[in-house]
């Protein structure tokens, strides 16, 4: 579904993704964790086409990102970190506008915009400009957009923070729910989100895939079987 | 048009609206227009009731005017984060540019409705054929575009308001005033071909010829030949921006 070839990007002398290689398929949810400034960010900064690599490959259903853009992109939706939301419109307008670019039918936008708003409890601030929102409502917003045109691929950029532990809870079986059709990348530094979520982790280090494993693999690679044990003993070194 | 593109102008024409810099700039255009025609060129004095002298005034207005409007256009993306959203939405870089383009090249000609009173009031005044004033609307609209797709695509270069804003002037500056017939003649080269060529690179002559009726090829192609560089400017910029 999503395949990554030998892709590097570097900022000047800083090589922040270095030669990666991976393949995702159908109804994973793949957690791509790292310390602060590993290249996870502009991991998904290349898989959603917001910058172009220096080398390498990533082809979404045979679609190559460089050369077939707005093919791969159409099945993909990614979510920033910082949540962007145009600050003059309200979160209903957000939606129809996300869909609308996206060429949804009116129709299908009407009855998963109804799905979305219930699931992310939304309804009490559909007509709120997003300026108005707090970090959560931005957040659920923005997944919302995400979700609207029910992307095969979906990008998330540290999806939890600023949520309270309900959110949180919610969140967690909605995108649960969701990656039984999809393919999910979760970017988090919480530990218990992999532990709870992710079926795959891809553990990245100073722009290198160091590790490509799964969560229960993963803790067993310290005496304590615990993911954050590992993280640190992998990442430390 | 594709539908991505329109769904953008429309987002666009709206953050403009909602913007209340867009307001104060179609107020300070409206008060520049109706000093420049009534005070700056005895509108008021016996006979002399011109529309033209208010289709004249306008490109030096379009200086201040039209790089204060598309200031926010790619640094609020920018400052917003949602620039990002927008580049991995599945939508080319030609309907971003454009509809941004299409979005600001509409306000500016929104900013002529609230001067139609004078308009009729001269009409009244001065028999003014309605053929002329559908000219001065032509050269003012081609003049208008061209100022737009400079400050939008030289404007995309920064990444602050401000910035942006002082780089659209310039560029608008450098094509108003730019005269090669001056710079021939400094650097002693004379000839009909150089004074042709002056000639055609002159923003003011074309904008004058077309104000004066001449609806030449040369005159309604210059104005398109920015508006089209720019924006192939701009779309380029944004794909390399990428990098």
């Amino acid at each position: 579904m999503l395949s990554v070839k030998n892709l590097s990007k570097s900022f000047g002398a800083h090589k922040a993704v270095d030669n990666i290689n991976f393949c995702l398929h159908k109804g994973e949810i793949v957690a791509l964790l790292g310390p602060n400034g590993a290249g996870k960010t502009t991991l998904l900064r290349l898989i959603s086409g917001y910058l172009i690599p220096d080398s390498g490959e990533i082809s979404v259903n045979h679609n190559d990102l460089l050369t077939q853009r707005i093919a791969a992109l159409n099945k993909m939706a990614y979510v920033p970190e910082n949540s962007s939301l145009y600050p003059e419109m309200s979160v209903l307008e957000y939606l129809n506008f996300i869909s609308r670019l996206r060429k949804i039918s009116q129709k299908y936008f009407s009855q998963n915009a109804k799905y979305l708003i219930q699931e992310l409890s939304l309804q009490n601030v559909l007509s709120q400009k997003t300026s108005n929102l707090s970090k959560g409502f931005r957040r659920r917003v923005a997944l919302a957009g995400a979700l609207i045109s029910s992307p095969e691929i979906l990008l998330l950029d540290e999806p939890t923070e600023g949520l309270d532990p309900n959110q949180k809870f919610s969140f967690r079986n909605l995108i649960k729910t969701y990656a039984k059709q999809s393919t999910v990348i979760i970017s988090t530094h919480v530990m218990e989100e992999v532990d709870a979520m992710a079926d795959r982790v891809l553990l990245i280090n100073k722009g290198k895939l160091i590790s490509d494993t799964n969560p229960s693999k993963l803790k067993k690679l310290t005496p304590v079987n615990d993911i954050e044990t590992a993280f640190r003993a992998i990442t430390s070194e | 048009m594709s539908m991505p593109m329109i769904v953008i102008l429309k987002k666009e024409l709206s953050s403009i609206a909602y913007n209340p810099l867009g307001w104060i700039v179609m107020i300070t255009y409206i008060i520049l227009s109706m000093i420049s025609t009534l005070y700056g060129s005895n509108y008021f004095n016996n006979c002399n009731q011109n529309i033209l002298i208010f289709f004249q005034a306008q490109p030096e207005i379009f200086l201040l005017i039209i790089p204060a409007i598309g200031i926010n256009i790619w640094s609020a993306e920018k400052k917003g984060g949602t620039l990002e959203l927008l580049l991995s939405q599945p939508i080319s870089f030609q309907a971003m540019v454009l509809g941004k383009f299409f979005a600001f090249w509409i306000f500016c000609l929104l900013m002529l409705l609230p001067c139609i009173g004078l308009w009729i009031t001269t009409g009244l005044l001065t028999n003014i054929s309605l053929s002329m004033i559908t000219i001065n609307i032509l050269a003012y609209t081609l003049a208008a575009g061209a100022f737009c797709a400079l400050s939008l695509s030289v404007s995309f270069l920064a990444s602050g308001t401000v910035a942006a804003f002082i780089l659209a002037l310039i560029a608008c500056i450098f094509i108003k005033i730019i005269n090669f017939t001056w710079i021939f003649e400094l650097l002693n080269i004379s000839g009909e071909i150089f004074t042709k060529v002056g000639q055609s690179l002159n923003f003011d002559y074309h904008f004058n010829s077309l104000l004066f009726g001449r609806l030449g090829f040369d005159n309604i192609s210059y104005f398109i030949t920015i508006i089209i560089f720019s924006l192939w400017f701009n779309i380029n910029a944004l794909a390399a921006g990428r990098r």
